[in-house]
C-alpha cells in the first residue's frame, strides 16, 4: 500500500539529534543579547535624553543667558556657530535683506545692510524706511546701544542701504547680533512745508484722551476717572485740543488739523491717518523771532477711531511767550511712506573685538 | 546567580513533540535536508519568540503546520537564500539523499502544492476539510489537488494509490 510505504519512508526522515539543542542554544544567545540591551537601555535612554536636552536647550540658553553664551563662545566657538549660525542674507516677500559690511573700531561697530528686489518684484525704487519696525539684539552683550538709519538709495544697483550703529558700553564686543526688520516702507516722500499760523485758536476747548505716547511738555490729567466698569485705566491721560469730530478725509492723509495757544503753550495738532498700512509722520519746527530753529518742547500721541479705522493723532508743543507769537513761523518736514511690505527679515552676524 | 529559563518545560516538550512533524513537512516541501534543517530551526525560534497559547493539541498542530508551510513558501523568495552549497556539504547531502527511499524521490517530482496535500493526507492522516482549513483553501480545491497528485503518482509508480 502506498500509504504504508510513504509513512515508512518518512518515518526515517528525522532531524539531527542535537537540532533541538541547537535551537535552545540559539535562544539562550539571543536572550543574553536581549538582557544586555535591557541593562543598557536606562543608560542609553539617559544618554539620549541628555543629548536631546543639549541639542534643544543649549541654543535657547545661549540665546537668552549671556553667561551661557560667553562660556560657549570661549570654549566651543564652533558649537556656537552651529546653534547660532551667521545668516547674512534673508529673503522674504520678494525683498532680500543682506549684510554688506561690518566694521568694528574700538567699542563702536557699524554695519551696513541693503534691501533689493527679487526677480519679478518692484518695491525698491528710492528711499525706503523701516521706521520703528526693526530690532537690534545682541546675544552675549547686554550693554550695547545702537540705532539704525537710512543711508542711501543706489539707483544703479537698485539697492537701499541702511546703517546700523552699535556702541558697547563695556568696552568690548562679543557675541552675535541679530537684526530683525518686520516691515519695510516704500514709496517714501519727504517734503518741507510752511504751516499757516493765521488761524490760531486762542484758549481752545480741551478734551481728555488716553495717550499711546508722550514726552516733555504736555497737559496731564491728574483726576483720571474710572472706566464704565469701575476699572482704573493705567494708560496716561492728557488734555489735547478738542477740534470736533475728525473727518473721514483724514484716513489716508497727513494733515495739520489745528493750531492753538493758551497759557504760554503753542499747540500744533495733526492727524497721521490709518497707520496700519502706511507711515506718515511730521517733524514740526518753529522759527522764533531771533532766528532760532526750535524743535518741540513736548508731544502727545493718541488714537481715535474714525469710520471704523484707527487713526493716529499727535500734538506737539512749543513754549512761547504771547508777545513773541507774532514773530514766530512754523514749518513741518512731512514724511509719507505709502507702501508697506510685511517681511520679517532677519540677519545675524558675529561681533568680535576689544578696545585697543 | 539564578537566571530565569528562556524556555519553560512545557515549551520544551511541545518542541520535542512537533519537531519530527515540522522537519518531515519541511523536507517534503523543500526536498533537501539542509533546507529542512533551516526551516525546522526557524519554526521553533518563531514559536519561542511569540510563545502562542494553544487551546488544544489540534490547535498546536495546526499552528506548526501552517507556519511551516508559510516559511517553506517564502523560502525561495529571499534572495539571500539563494546560497551556494560548499562542495563537501554537497557530497554529504548527496550521500544522505541517496539513502532516501525511491518513493520519496518520486513524490519529490510532484509540484509543491501537490506534495503538501499528499504529505498531510497520507502521513499526518488529516482529512480534506482539515487540510483545507490549515492551508486556507476550499475543500473542493484540496480534493482536486489530491486527485491530480494521486493520478500523477499512479503514472509514475505504476501502481494504485
Amino acid at each position: 500500500m502506498f500509504i504504508n510505504e510513504y509513512r515508512e519512508a518518512y518515518d526515517k526522515v528525522l532531524p539531527e539529534e542535537n537540532s533541538i539543542e541547537h535551537i535552545f542554544e540559539h535562544m539562550q544567545e539571543e536572550q543574553k543579547k536581549v538582557s544586555a540591551v535591557r541593562m543598557l537601555r536606562p543608560v542609553l535612554m539617559c544618554t539620549l535624553m541628555f543629548s536631546l536636552g543639549v541639542f534643544f536647550v543649549t541654543p535657547v540658553m545661549a540665546k537668552n543667558i549671556p553667561a551661557v553664551y560667553s562660556v560657549l563662545e570661549e570654549h566651543a566657538p564652533s558649537l556656537l556657530d552651529y546653534i547660532l549660525p551667521e545668516e547674512h542674507v534673508s529673503t522674504k516677500a520678494g525683498i532680500t535683506m543682506q549684510v554688506e559690511a561690518v566694521s568694528i573700531v574700538e567699542n563702536n561697530a557699524e554695519m551696513v545692510v541693503s534691501f533689493r528686489d527679487e526677480d519679478g518684484f518692484d518695491y525698491i525704487n528710492g528711499p525706503v524706511d523701516m521706521y520703528d519696525s526693526y530690532n537690534l539684539a545682541c546675544y552675549g552683550g547686554d550693554s550695547n546701544v545702537g540705532g539704525c538709519y537710512f543711508l542711501t538709495y543706489d539707483s544703479e544697483a537698485d539697492k537701499a542701504y541702511f546703517k546700523l550703529s552699535l556702541t558697547s558700553l563695556e568696552g568690548e564686543f562679543g557675541g552675535t547680533c541679530e537684526f530683525r526688520v518686520s516691515q519695510l516702507l516704500t514709496e517714501k516722500s519727504v517734503t518741507q512745508q510752511d504751516i499757516d499760523v493765521s488761524n490760531i485758536l486762542y484758549a481752545p476747548k480741551l478734551k481728555a484722551i488716553y495717550a499711546s505716547g508722550g514726552s516733555g511738555v504736555k497737559r496731564e490729567v491728574t483726576n483720571k476717572q474710572f472706566g464704565e466698569e469701575g476699572i482704573f485705566d493705567p494708560r496716561p491721560a492728557y488734555r489735547v485740543m478738542d477740534l470736533g469730530t475728525p473727518s473721514e478725509n483724514l484716513i489716508e492723509n497727513l494733515k495739520v488739523t489745528g493750531i492753538g495757544y493758551s497759557d504760554g503753550v503753542l499747540s500744533v495738532q495733526f492727524c497721521r491717518g490709518n497707520f496700519s498700512e502706511a507711515d506718515r509722520h511730521v517733524d514740526i519746527r518753529l522759527l522764533d523771532g531771533e532766528g532760532n530753529d526750535r524743535i518741540p518742547d513736548g508731544s502727545v500721541g493718541w488714537q481715535e477711531e474714525v469710520a471704523g479705522e484707527p487713526l493716529l493723532f499727535e500734538e506737539q508743543y512749543f513754549l512761547v511767550e504771547e508777545e513773541e507769537l507774532e514773530q514766530c513761523k512754523l514749518y513741518g518736514i512731512f514724511y509719507i511712506t505709502e507702501g508697506c511690505i510685511n517681511g520679517g527679515w532677519k540677519v545675524t552676524f558675529r561681533m568680535s573685538g576689544e578696545v585697543q | 546567580m539564578h537566571r530565569e529559563s528562556f524556555c519553560a518545560d512545557d515549551e520544551k516538550s511541545t518542541i520535542k513533540k512537533y519537531s519530527n512533524m515540522v522537519y518531515r513537512l519541511a523536507y517534503s516541501l523543500l526536498k533537501t535536508r539542509c533546507d529542512a534543517d533551516d526551516i525546522h530551526q526557524e519554526v521553533f525560534i518563531k514559536y519561542l519568540s511569540r510563545r502562542p497559547v494553544f487551546e488544544n493539541e489540534q490547535h498546536a498542530k495546526a499552528w506548526f503546520i501552517r507556519v511551516t508551510v508559510n516559511m517553506c513558501k517564502n523560502f525561495w523568495k529571499s534572495a539571500w537564500r539563494q546560497r551556494v552549497i560548499a562542495l563537501e556539504d554537497f557530497r554529504d547531502e548527496a550521500t544522505q539523499e541517496a539513502k532516501a527511499s525511491e518513493l520519496i524521490e518520486t513524490v519529490k517530482l510532484l509540484p509543491q502544492k501537490y506534495r503538501v496535500v499528499i504529505h498531510l493526507f497520507y502521513y499526518e492522516e488529516m482529512n480534506v476539510e482539515e487540510i483545507a482549513q490549515i492551508l486556507g483553501l476550499k475543500s473542493s480545491n484540496v480534493r482536486t489537488q489530491l486527485t491530480r497528485a494521486r493520478r500523477k503518482l499512479k503514472e509514475m509508480l505504476k501502481e494504485d494509490i
